[in-house]
């Protein structure tokens, strides 16, 4: 029996091989196609061939053959492509990536050891993996490009989107790899990508976290363009890796720079149950709040309003809901959060010391759907879907507190007729108008109301509108324009008494224009450049009398207005495949415009109200005061290894409009300044070097960053100045320097059953303020520390999956405690005791540590079914430390005696249990 | 101005969940060397006081210390010049013609051979007081007072008062141990009245009218005095002085006002030194306290009868606690010398009743029986 099989397949062979010899063609071809091939093939011998049409359509034919072996064309044809052939008595198998074998495999027995095993294990058809892969888009090979520019020799570029399945949003951030090359690109925020590429046949592998991956087969004909859309990934309930390029942090040129989905953020324990984009933010190294309940950023030694956070591309006065214990973006409709806190490129300015850029959601385009949730504090529900579908999409999310309830269950007499509430609302619609041209449409609105004691009342909101336009003119040139506005306005309302009843209105408002070009000359240059304008409206302060009983007079402060404008243009360039530099412009000009009284003080002398000499007048539209110049943005990147990366970089920017501050914290009732005759722009210089390296395959990040700053014409206030309703702030406030240093370590793995990340900071800050008196003069004219100097910051965020339905988080905050003035001394004047302070920010509260726990409950894990929920179990401050949140001292009524008091906010663990839903 | 509450809306979570505990920071007992200077210029009655101290450290019990031995004198820009002279220690005072129409500075010369100086202050001329009056509530009296410039030229002002009372204590004694006898006390002689005046005001008064359309005060409350309390037992007066003052000086105020309402909040205004008129000639950099400032003072008296209160607020005061002792006759001559008695007792007189001194001598709790010049 088993010498019979032998000899079956001896004999086979040996047919084979008579065949073919006995089948010799002639042909001459030239770019033809496969088809034609066979074509002439048949005509000339009795063979015929059996293959696939969509996998050989893109495959051309070169040969010239006189009476040459079939065999032989065969195998010159297919050498070096991705297909094999097998000759079966008169039929010819094409077969993609493996051979088909036409003899049992082999050694089938035991004792047929000596045969050699092939380098290329054949298998049956069936076991190929093409059920798994999405269609049979995999197997095809699409021709791009003109077969007329058609250069065998040459280059080409292969551009196109990268858009997700189910919802239609671009993908951004996709990894675009041809693996013949290992040479790749990632989409941008479009979802788009470029990449050059030798014509011929290639393999492009698109990868995306939470997708399933994309291969495309190529034939790069010419220049052209393939569009791409992947799937999300269903993962089974087997644990599955999935692992997404992750090499950027290594190999991408931008340093200082954090990126956070929301999926990321929504795993962080917080407080009150409420997922929140601004506090998840603070956990990175590099940032700071001054404490617990404010929202409030210092990036690297900057003050609060030194950071431009935009939301779909409109500046953000405000960011903080119910006095500054949560952000005012909804989690359901964020999508990612970016901020760069170095290496700032030349499209953004305006200003110092970081872009915060959070996007929302584009609305999903293929079905409607709805999500939300309840927490302690407040309720959320966004609905989306296809207004048409594939091509226009819609999102409203909306979020509202009903903690008039929380305010009801506090028994305490002074806040029984207290009232706070909050709400916010994004609505976008997103348009494809067609391949080149889309549009989105943002609005966004927040607001908030508070009133204490039945007395003063506050309100506040923001209101923000975008409109974005991107244009591709070609596979190398596209461009967006957008124009937004924003405005941030309160109200504070006094009823206290009939006879001082008022109204004080405040409003700050921008409204933006921006086009942004950005040209792909090929691999090493990617030029960008764009024109912005800024139109700044404030209206400062306007009290009012309410109430015919009040005897408040109206007090009205002019109007202010400004202009920026600013003019930018930027390279990205790969000088070798380990370095890169970015060499960027940008030019701002700015002006101060009328109507607008001005005072004049006499030279040289102090500006106070007593040195006051002039009032000059301008005129509606004319420039009272003119500042620009220009702000140098650079970044290097030397690769040292494939998996680790040295970056330089230095970025100038300028401000033109200042917070006026007294307070520790920013308070809804902060003032906003442009700048004018007497406050200048603050200009902010900024160097930066780094190492960055990937550990285990990239699944561990690993960075050093340090930086040094310097900050000019920063403002400070006088003792006792007076913010709110002053005719003449230039009074009122000191002009100071600044600067900052320090270095950032990191560690995050973003992947795996336990994922997360360690960070330890160590940053200074510093102020300085020299007046022409020494009563304007702090600290002796010496540098200070600022009061979110927190020297050491430590923060660990840990993930740990126990399957796909159960999560556990935990958190560990410590950093030093914030630098505070405290009395030192006590004094006597007319016959009572007072305090008698240190230096400014001489003393500080104690250390902060804290550590929270959540735990996350997915629902069943059926693809098909009504809703989706979840449970997320978190405790806040799991140990109960009482943490400093401020440190006080009062005067004992009735005694000399002066107590210090220090105030914790969350002393105790709190727990929230929240759910949501998705449909 | 609304800012000042901001700090409530935190009150929601403190009382859910947060907690307030003492805090001393250690700061190190370092020898605070700052000379404060507390001076003012009053043109109604052309005196002049200046009190000199020195800061102390906070972690030390003492309170501030006088400044002794200093040359102290106001010079105005006519060129006149006044010394003064120190009574008390530590308090420099002295007499001049006072003009509205100068400037006025203060120079200090210290022991450690220091210098010195205010700026060049005006006098500044207070409007009179219209009316000082009171209103009754459950707890207890406010003091209001009202006063306006006609010339729309003062906006800023302050006020301190002095208030004296009259009290009587329950028991009326009539008989007293006089060198080891019984003797009668003389009915005008007798300790049952007695007049106190408190000591000046500390509270921090102030207002401004410069947010209102007339230069007016209306029913500015300058004092509170709780039901019950000795002030309001008898009868109680109430001097309120009215100082006009400066812009700065009136800054100045709401600085140490605001620092001394500091609650603590990150919302609350950071603290910054009050910074005053006054500098040292020798060191510009070194830290001087205090203020210098003149202007014409205003006052008004008014009397709060205890009759003329609500029924619910006149109650004798429950503090004196007397315990009620009988000593018999023949015990008058262990009984110490100055006892007094304030009955008999005793079918014809077995003896005398006494009790605590105080229930019956006035002049213990710090009065006197005279009545001020002032008092009606």
């Amino acid at each position: 029996m088993r010498t019979f099989f032998f000899c079956f397949i001896e004999l086979f062979s040996w047919c084979s091989v008579l065949a073919q010899e006995q089948n010799r063609i002639t042909a001459q071809l030239s770019n033809a196609s496969f088809d034609e091939f066979v074509k002439t093939v048949e005509s000339q011998t009795s063979f015929h061939f059996f293959y696939d049409h969509r996998s050989t359509d893109s495959l051309l034919v070169n040969t010239t053959a006189n009476d040459e072996a079939l065999p032989n064309v065969l195998k010159r044809i297919f050498d070096g492509t991705r297909f094999s052939f097998s000759v079966y008595q008169e039929s010819i198998f094409i077969t993609q990536g493996r051979e088909l074998y036409t003899f049992l495999p082999y050694p089938l027995f035991d004792d047929d050891v000596e045969s050699t095993t092939p380098a290329r294990r054949p298998i049956a058809y069936v076991d190929f993996d093409l059920k798994e892969q999405s269609k049979d888009d995999e197997n095809k090979v699409y021709r791009i490009g003109d077969r007329a520019n058609f250069n065998s020799k040459g280059r080409a570029t292969i551009s196109g989107m990268i858009k997700s399945q189910s919802t239609g949003e671009p993908i951004v951030g996709a990894a675009v790899v041809d693996e013949n090359s290992t040479t790749g690109v990632s989409s941008d925020p479009f979802g788009r990508f470029q990449l050059e590429l030798s014509t011929g046949s290639h393999s492009l592998k698109f990868r995306m976290l939470g997708m399933k991956p994309v291969v495309r087969r190529i034939f790069l004909l010419s220049t052209g363009s393939l569009n791409i859309e992947m799937a999300e990934e269903i993962t089974p309930l087997k644990e599955v890796l999935v692992r997404s390029d992750k090499d950027a942090h290594v190999t991408s040129l931008q340093m200082g720079v954090q990126k956070l989905d929301i999926k990321m953020m929504k795993q962080i324990p917080l407080a009150l149950g409420e997922t929140d984009v601004l506090k998840a933010v603070t956990a990175l190294p590099g940032v700071q709040t001054v404490g617990e309940g404010t929202l409030g950023l210092n990036v690297r030694g900057g003050s609060t309003s030194q950071n431009q956070i935009l939301f779909n591309d409109a500046f953000v006065y405000n960011p903080a809901h119910f006095f500054g214990f949560f952000s005012t973006f909804n989690p359901d409709v964020v999508k990612s959060v970016e901020l760069y806190k170095s290496g700032i490129t030349a499209d953004y300015g305006g200003r110092l010391s970081s872009v915060l850029d959070i996007r929302a959601r584009e609305g999903n385009q293929k079905k409607l759907s709805a999500s939300g949730g309840i927490s302690p504090v407040a309720v959320r529900l966004t609905v989306e879907g296809p207004l048409i579908k594939d091509k226009t999409s819609f999102l409203v999310g909306v979020r509202s507190t009903y903690s008039d309830w929380v305010m009801r269950q506090v028994d305490v007499k002074s806040l029984l007729n207290s009232k706070a509430s909050f709400y916010d609302i994004t609505a976008n619609v997103n348009h494809k108008i067609n391949e080149n041209n889309s549009l989105l449409i943002s609005a966004y609105n927040s607001s908030d109301k508070f009133r204490l004691n039945n007395d003063t009342s506050y309100q506040y909101s923001n209101l923000n509108a975008s409109a974005k336009w991107t244009h591709v003119f070609n596979s190398k040139l596209y461009g967006y324009a957008v124009g937004s506005f924003s405005q941030y306005r309160y109200r504070i309302s006094g009823n206290e008494n009939p006879a001082t009843s008022f109204n004080m209105d405040y409003s700050v408002g921008q409204a933006n224009l921006k086009a942004d070009f950005t040209y792909y000359h090929n691999t090493r240059h990617t030029f960008s450049a764009g024109v912005s304008a800024l139109q700044y409206s404030l209206s400062p302060g306007n009290m009012q009398p309410s109430g015919s009983q009040s005897a408040i007079a109206s007090n009205v402060l002019q109007n202010e207005r400004a202009r920026e404008s600013a003019l930018y243009i930027g390279d990205n360039i790969e000088v070798s495949r380990s370095i890169s530099v970015y060499a960027g412009m940008r030019y701002s000009s700015y002006q101060y415009l009328g109507a607008k009284d001005v005072y004049a003080y006499v030279p040289g002398l102090t500006r106070e109200v007593s040195n006051m000499v002039d009032t000059l007048h301008y005129g509606q539209g004319k420039t009272i005061a003119n500042y620009g110049g220009f702000e140098p943005r650079f970044s290097l990147r030397y690769r040292l290894s494939d998996n680790a990366s040295l970056k330089f970089s230095y970025n100038r920017m300028r401000q033109y409009i200042q917070m006026l501050s007294n307070t520790t914290a920013i308070t809804p009732t902060d003032v906003w300044k442009l700048s004018d005759t007497y406050i200048k722009p603050q200009v902010g210089d900024q160097f930066s070097i780094g190492f960055y390296k990937n550990l285990k395959q990239n699944l561990v990040e690993a960075s050093i960053e340090a930086y040094t700053k310097t900050i000019q014409n920063t403002i400070d206030y006088k003792g006792g100045a007076q913010l709110l309703l002053n005719h003449h702030i230039e009074t009122d406030v000191l002009n100071s320097s600044g600067k900052a240093y320090g270095i950032e370590l990191l560690i995050k793995k973003s992947s795996g059953k336990i994922n997360g990340w360690v960070s330890y900071t160590y940053s200074r800050s510093f102020l300085k303020t020299v007046g022409s008196v020494p009563v304007e003069t702090i600290n002796r004219g010496e540098y200070y520390p600022s009061s979110y100097d927190k020297p050491h910051a430590f923060n660990f965020i840990g993930n740990y999956k126990f399957s796909r339905r159960y999560n556990f988080s935990l958190n560990a905050i410590y950093s030093t405690g914030r630098p505070i003035t405290v009395p030192v001394g006590a004094y006597t004047f007319q016959g009572t005791t007072h305090v008698f302070y240190s230096d400014r920010n001489q003393y500080r509260v104690p250390d902060y540590f804290r550590i929270d726990a959540s735990f996350n409950i997915e629902g069943n894990h059926k693809i098909k079914k009504l809703a989706h929920s979840s449970w997320t179990l978190a405790v806040y401050n799991l140990l109960g430390r009482h943490n400093a949140y401020s440190v006080y001292y009062l005067t004992q009524e009735n005694s000399k005696v002066i107590n210090g008091y220090m105030l914790s906010v969350f002393a105790r663990p709190i727990p929230t249990l929240t759910y949501n839903f998705k449909f | 101005m609304g800012r000042k509450r901001f700090w409530k809306g935190i009150l929601f979570f403190i009382v859910m969940a947060g907690c307030v505990e003492p805090f001393n920071l250690s700061i190190p007992i370092t020898s605070i060397n700052v000379l404060v200077i507390d001076g003012f210029i009053n043109a109604t009655d052309s005196t002049m006081k200046v009190i000199l101290s020195r800061a102390v450290s906070i972690s030390t019990s003492d309170s501030s210390y006088a400044e002794v031995g200093a040359q102290v004198s106001v010079e105005a820009d006519n060129g006149s010049h006044f010394a003064l002279s120190e009574g008390v220690a530590g308090v420099y005072t002295g007499k001049a013609v006072i003009s509205p129409d100068n400037k006025y500075k203060l120079s200090v010369g210290t022991q450690d051979q220091r210098r010195y100086s205010s700026d060049f202050i005006d006098i500044l001329k207070t409007p009179p007081v219209d009316s000082v009056y009171w209103t009754a509530s459950p707890d207890g009296i406010a003091v209001f007072v009202d006063s306006h410039d006609p010339n729309n030229a003062t906006h800023y002002y302050r006020w301190t008062f002095d208030e004296t009372w009259k009290y009587r204590v329950p028991y009326l004694a009539y008989k007293e141990i006089i060198n080891g006898q019984l003797a009668s006390i003389d009915p005008l002689a007798s300790k049952t009245i007695c007049y106190l005046s408190g000591p000046p005001s500390t509270s921090i008064l102030i207002y401004s009218t410069a947010a209102l359309s007339a230069d007016a005060v209306s029913k500015f409350q300058v004092n509170f005095l709780p039901k019950g309390v000795q002030k309001i037992s008898e009868e109680y007066s109430i001097d309120v002085h009215q100082h006009a003052i400066s812009a700065n000086l009136y800054d100045f105020w709401l600085q140490i006002q605001t620092k001394s309402q500091n609650n603590g909040s990150l919302f609350s205004v950071l603290p910054t030194q009050a910074v005053g008129n006054v500098h040292s000639d020798t060191d510009p950099s070194e830290t001087v306290l205090g203020y210098f400032s003149g202007s014409t003072v205003a006052s008004k008296r008014i009397f709060i009868d205890t009759l003329d209160l609500p029924l619910y607020l006149q109650r004798f005061p429950a503090y004196y606690n007397c315990k009620a002792d009988s000593v018999p006759l023949g015990k008058m001559d262990e009984t110490p010398e100055g006892t007094l008695f304030y009955s008999s007792y005793g079918i014809g007189i077995q003896g005398y009743l006494t009790t605590d001194k105080h229930c019956m001598d006035c002049t213990l709790s710090g009065g006197t029986t005279t009545p001020p010049k002032f008092w009606k």
